[in-house]
């Protein structure tokens, strides 16, 4: 067995990157219309008490993942049916991301490409990293998260020219209600998912304290970043050609353009989405994998991670007919079908490991 | 096509069976096969242009009669 350890600051940045990858090319939340911002705002006010509960999960249980807290909370056969659940929906997340990659090369680069050879290349290097371990995710993203922010952070600098803050007038006027519907689907689509880190957060090296100080580091720079590039994209492009196209900062950073000479910068948004995108991939497989074997009693998960992946890529290929179908059903059915992985089952669980641990700290003393 | 898939998991079965069974490990092998069977069939069945039913679909049908909104 090799030592699976990371430190506190690589565990902010996978969470950072997690978060920030596949949001960069799609524009959630987006039902708020001029509001855009404030939803983004308020879906961060929302995770701030879910990503406390999950927080809270792994500090009850240092060292244990979600699935051991399960089988110890809910007994044996009632913690498997819910790991299985839970792996199911990792799995599940991990597929729609290997779609997301397939859908976004044919759409941008590529058209004449079938949609199957980007997302195979994908699983084959997805395959590779598992294998090597989360050591190996937290190496990658501690050289690329500094390079990722920067990139961001450079262009929407020289995005500057191309805004009209006049696109975020008149401010509320609609109402409150659809900023709250767009809070709505932008807490399940980039925030809600930091519950997948519940699963293998077992392997940070401080115990104590330092889940809540990941957790929201993590939270608070991720929500800090979606904020200014989903109101670049809402300042450059307007909310109806926002709402209208598939790929809304891909078309944004397009019109970059400083004295004729910087300019077709699109590929900076390509990078950005294919590290962040494939950070999120090798982690919610690595959930799904850790969850499989562990549910059926394994004690390493190495050996099942290629037939995983050869399945993750036959559901992602199956899994919706055409580009209007995915991005409907992940706009409209997504965010009912994530909420109770992300806050129905982990209150649930949070009540039950309270009462458990107090209980067994009453018999120790 | 379908001789492509069936190069391409030949090879990675064999492969992985075989790294397996060098270290004994019988009960990994049996899930491992079937999982790797499970996901040939599947391959199989798109490659020679079969509708494999989604299951998004389900999952749609189940929160709208849930939720109850369209």
């Amino acid at each position: 067995m090799r030592i699976e350890r990371i430190s506190n600051k690589q565990g902010v940045f996978t969470i950072i990157l997690f978060v920030v990858g596949v949001s960069s090319i799609f524009t959630t939340g987006i039902e708020a219309g001029n509001d855009l911002w404030l939803s983004v705002i308020c879906s961060v006010i929302f995770a701030i008490p879910a990503v406390a509960i999950y927080a809270r999960i792994n500090y009850l249980y240092p060292g244990k993942d979600l699935f051991d807290i399960l089988e110890i909370c809910f007994g044996k056969i009632l913690g498997k049916i819910v790991g299985l659940l839970y792996v199911w929906f990792a799995f599940h997340l991990s597929s729609l991301v290997v779609r997301d990659f397939g859908e976004f090369y044919v759409t941008v680069a590529a058209p004449e490409t079938p949609m199957i050879v980007p997302m195979l290349f994908v699983t084959l290097l997805n395959i590779w990293i598992i294998k090597e371990g989360i050591e190996t995710i937290g190496k990658f993203v501690e050289i690329y998260v500094p390079f990722i922010i920067g990139l961001i952070i450079i262009t929407v600098l020289l995005l500057i020219p191309q805004m009209e803050i006049d696109n975020l007038k008149p401010l509320l006027y609609n109402g409150i209600k659809p900023v709250l519907k767009g809070a709505f689907t932008d807490f399940s689509f980039p925030f809600g998912e930091i519950v997948i880190f519940t699963m293998i957060f077992s392997s940070i090296k401080k115990k104590g304290l330092s889940h809540f100080k990941i957790y929201f580091s993590g939270l608070f720079i991720s929500g800090f970043i979606i904020l200014i590039s989903s109101t670049t994209d809402l300042l450059v492009l307007g909310a109806d050609r926002v709402s209208e196209v598939y790929f809304p900062s891909y078309d944004a950073v397009r019109r970059l353009n400083v004295g004729n000479f910087i300019q077709r910068m699109e590929i900076v948004v390509s990078v950005v989405f294919l590290i962040g995108g494939f950070v999120k991939l090798s982690v919610c497989s690595l959930a799904a994998c850790k969850g499989l074997t562990k549910v059926f009693g394994f004690k390493d998960y190495r050996f099942i991670v290629t037939p995983v992946a050869l399945v993750k890529l036959n559901l992602a290929y199956l899994i919706s007919d055409s580009i209007m179908d995915f991005i409907s059903w992940s706009t409209h059915v997504w965010k009912y079908y994530a909420f109770p992985f992300q806050v129905v089952l982990p209150v649930i669980i949070v009540i039950v490991a309270e009462v458990k641990s107090r209980k067994s700290n009453l018999k120790k003393t | 096509m379908f001789i492509l898939v069936i190069i391409f998991y030949a090879i990675i079965g064999v492969t992985e069976i075989y790294l397996l069974a060098k270290k004994k490990m019988k009960k990994e092998i049996y899930v491992y096969s079937i999982l790797l069977c499970f996901s040939f069939t599947i391959s199989m069945l798109l490659s020679f242009g079969v509708k494999v039913p989604s299951p998004a679909n389900l999952i749609e049908k189940v929160v709208f009669a849930i939720v109850g909104e369209k």
